[in-house]
């Protein structure tokens, strides 16, 4: 029977970002871009891409110094 | 934020103990992640409620016995004016836990020199860089704290990198856990890199941090002790 695969979800609070593009830095698997929208405050914050390849490993949140990311595994 | 009725389980996000509200900082300021990391601790270890965090300069006395306190200090107040105070904290047996930011300079207060700037490295007092003659050494505080008896614990982190965060995160676990214990002071550092400070833009200053401040500071423990050291004793019978 083929393992079934894991479903990650990235949710981004776009008011709580400011931009640093850590998140986009740190992700080993590139499911984060730095969108072209910007935030109530101006800052350009990402978009989840790729969630085809993303591992749930939260290295993308636990990073992120303004705590605005979430990461969630669909059960 | 975990939606009961949701089909899905969250794996990372907002700490219960940290509240849901915009951060203050700057973008890119590395303290909200260490921030956060304090929180986590503070939930897994149940101590909610019972925890005492004081920011900034000097070390309050007198506190309810039971209460985990532990201390936020920059290398401004800490590395410089404060550093009697957290040393003398050590010398009377206070069991505390403190939490040394070092970004290498005051970032809040306009980037002038701390005691913690990097040889050549140029602040707003200091703008062909930090020359020894005229503006001493980097001061390496965990190295210092280790040494002295009061202390159990003492290490130096970075929240750069996941593996760093883990670390940042078991660190600040065991010193909490050590002050819960009974057993003494501890002592975390952790480095990160200030945009305003560095004139730079976070990425660049993630960069520059990767480059210059871990070579300067070595991250690690350097001390982990179960009991506090007595190194001579006269005996009196
Ligand atoms: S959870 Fe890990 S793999 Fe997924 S987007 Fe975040 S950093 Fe990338
Ligand atoms: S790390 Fe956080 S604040 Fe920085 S760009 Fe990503 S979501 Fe925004
Ligand atoms: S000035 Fe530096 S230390 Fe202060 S909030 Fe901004 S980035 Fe953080």
């Amino acid at each position: 029977m083929e393992k079934k695969k894991k479903v990650i979800e990235v949710e981004i609070n776009k008011e709580f970002c400011k931009g640093c593009s850590f998140c986009v830095d740190s992700c080993p698997k590139e499911c984060l871009i730095m969108g072209e929208e910007i935030n109530s405050v101006g800052y350009n914050f990402p978009v989840f891409i790729n969630q085809e390849d993303c591992t749930g490993c939260g290295a993308c949140s636990f990073l992120c110094p303004d705590i605005a990311i979430e990461v969630y595994q669909v059960v | 934020m975990e939606e009961k009725d949701s089909p899905r389980r969250l794996i990372c996000g907002r700490p219960k103990s940290l509240m849901q509200a915009k951060s203050p900082l700057c973008s890119g300021c590395q303290h909200g992640i260490v921030g956060r990391i304090i929180s986590e601790v503070i939930d897994e270890l149940g101590i909610m409620g019972n925890v005492v965090g004081i920011g900034g300069v000097g070390l309050k006395r007198g506190l309810n016995e039971e209460a985990v306190v532990f201390t936020i200090q920059g290398d401004g107040d800490l590395a410089a004016i404060g550093i009697g105070d957290l040393i003398n904290a050590t010398v009377r047996g206070e069991k505390l836990t403190t939490v040394f930011f070092n970004n290498a300079g005051y970032g809040t207060t306009g980037g002038q020199l701390a005691p913690t700037t990097l040889i050549g490295q140029v602040t707003t007092t200091t703008p062909d860089g930090r020359r020894p003659e005229a503006g001493g050494f980097p001061i390496h505080v965990a190295e210092l704290m280790a040494g002295l008896p009061g202390v159990v614990y003492s290490a130096r982190c970075a929240v750069n990198t996941l593996a760093q965060f883990k670390r940042t995160k078991k660190a600040i676990k065991t010193a909490f856990q050590k002050q819960i214990d009974g057993i003494g002071y501890g002592f975390v550092e952790v480095l990160s890199a200030c945009p305003p400070l560095l004139n730079m833009r976070p990425t660049k200053a993630r960069e520059w941090f990767e480059k210059h401040m871990l070579a300067e500071y070595p991250l690690g423990e350097f001390k982990n002790v179960n009991e506090r050291e007595i190194k001579y004793q006269i005996e009196n019978n």
